[in-house]
């Protein structure tokens, strides 16, 4: 795994971000797809608006972590459903991301920190 | 039914992001607003009246930072792309200070007060609106004059004086001769100049601590023209204090201001920072120049019989004259001395903000 010192200039990520970009670890995926998806992983902490998600979606879509993908499904309403997915960049971010929480995390068990009284 | 409504309500509430978010955007944000009611409305009225609560409440913010924010597609060049009309006529307003303070001065007695206090407001307005925006390109011109006047009234107001003639006798510099005194004047203009330098990246300094002003910290370093914009701001407040030393006249202080206004406003729309550099040293020689050959022509005109005569100039005017383009100097070198930020580490992309 590649984690220049780029990459980790983005970090830490925020949680709006981290939960979307596990989101697309998997696969594309749509819109409320994510939105489900975000609030599931956070075990209902973080339960995005419309407008939050599509305002991450759209800063997220500018850094290039993640793109559109080409394959496109009708909605119920009859529109063409947009979905996103993870570009390499983005994978590289996440997994930075991951392997800090993951220090931090190995350092709290060093600790013992759950025995704390 | 009542679910048409609201997601009628909805489509037309997305009117208020900006026009090109909608085109990207709004088709897709419509559907999923569906679904999530759609969804919320099977677990029952709480949960469709939380839902649609909470989708209401949050859209005037977010419609709000996409119009705040600029497309990040500058990360290379650091230009943050062609301002708004609003932009511009807020960065610019600074550059119309001076015109008021020769409005101050003809106005009535009774109405000074007044209108100094709506002008510092709207100053303080400004600048406050920028802090707590993490200071976007319009409000970097407030930040350099809360500078400048901090810089003049607290460091080079102390700084200056150390140079007193008692201190320059005890180190065997009697001010008399007159290279000496050039060289007092050039260490002087220097000063005001090096505070105002050393203060503002000071304060960069003490921002890049905060979280809040890191996409700051990032723009400046992946474009150091914007350091050299705060600077360049900085002007206003020191070319009226240096119109006012030389005895400048009114007319001259507005072509000066002028000049960096249009200074301000090519920096705003070049995209090469080259280019922006440029705009601003232009602004800065222009409206500089324009005071000192105005001040040269006064002395010339002071001085027109020994030049006719072919006598050597008796005014003291000149050697102030001289002041002037060492002012220049150092200005235009603290202009582009932001440019050795090219020296350290450049930043990757720009973070998300907080």
């Amino acid at each position: 795994m590649d984690t220049s010192a780029e990459t980790y200039s983005f970090l830490p990520l925020t949680e709006v971000t981290y939960f979307i970009l596990i989101s697309l670890a998997p696969g594309p995926s749509h819109g409320y797809a994510i939105m489900k998806d975000v609030r599931l992983l956070s075990q209902g902490r973080v339960a995005l608006s419309t407008g939050t998600l599509y305002g991450a979606l759209k800063r997220l879509l500018e850094l290039e972590w993640i793109s559109r993908n080409g394959d496109q499904t009708m909605g119920a309403s009859g529109r063409v459903r947009k979905a996103y997915r993870l570009t390499p960049m983005g994978k590289q971010v996440l997994q930075a991301e991951v392997q800090r929480l993951d220090t931090l995390v190995a350092a709290a068990h060093l600790r013992a920190v759950n025995d704390i009284p | 039914m009542h679910l048409w409504g609201l997601n009628r309500l909805y489509s037309l509430l997305l009117r208020l992001y900006p026009p090109h978010f909608q085109a990207e955007f709004a088709d897709e944000m419509e559907d999923v607003f569906e679904e999530a009611v759609a969804e919320a409305a099977s677990r029952g009225w709480l949960a469709l009246t939380q839902t649609f609560l909470a989708e209401l409440t949050s859209l005037p913010g977010e419609a709000l930072r996409q119009y705040l924010r600029r497309p990040d597609s500058s990360h290379r060049t650091g230009w943050e792309g062609p301002p708004s009309g609003k932009e511009t006529l807020v960065a610019l307003g600074i550059f119309g200070l001076p015109a008021v303070g020769i409005l101050l001065n003809s106005a009535p007695d009774g109405s000074t007060g007044i209108m100094l206090a709506c002008v510092g407001a709207l100053l303080l307005t400004a600048f406050l609106a920028g802090l707590v925006m993490g200071f976007p390109r319009w409000s970097l011109p407030y930040l350099g004059l809360a500078l400048s006047g901090i810089s003049f009234t607290l460091v080079f107001q102390q700084a200056a004086d150390l140079l007193t003639p008692s201190l320059l006798s005890r180190l065997g510099i009697i001010p008399q001769d007159k290279s000496t005194a050039l060289l007092l004047q050039a260490m002087w203009a220097g000063m005001m100049w090096l505070s105002l330098f050393a203060l503002t990246f000071l304060v960069i300094g003490l921002l890049s601590l905060l979280r809040r002003f890191r996409p700051l910290i990032d723009r400046i370093r992946q474009d150091w023209t914007l350091a050299s914009f705060i600077l360049y701001s900085g002007t206003v407040f020191t070319l009226l204090l240096a119109f006012d030393r030389y005895g400048i006249q009114e007319s001259t202080t507005v072509t000066g201001t002028l000049c960096l206004a249009t200074g301000a406003w090519l920096y705003l729309r070049s995209p090469r920072r080259w280019q922006r550099a440029l705009a601003l040293l232009a602004g800065l020689t222009l409206a500089m120049w324009t005071a000192i050959a105005s001040q040269w022509s006064d002395t010339l005109i002071l001085d027109w019989g020994a030049w006719l005569h072919g006598q050597p100039m008796i005014s003291d005017r000149w050697t102030t004259a001289y002041q002037g383009i060492f002012e220049w100097g150092w200005m235009a070198l603290a202009i582009l001395a932001p440019a050795l930020l090219k020296l350290f580490p450049q930043p990757g992309k720009r973070t998300l903000p907080p």
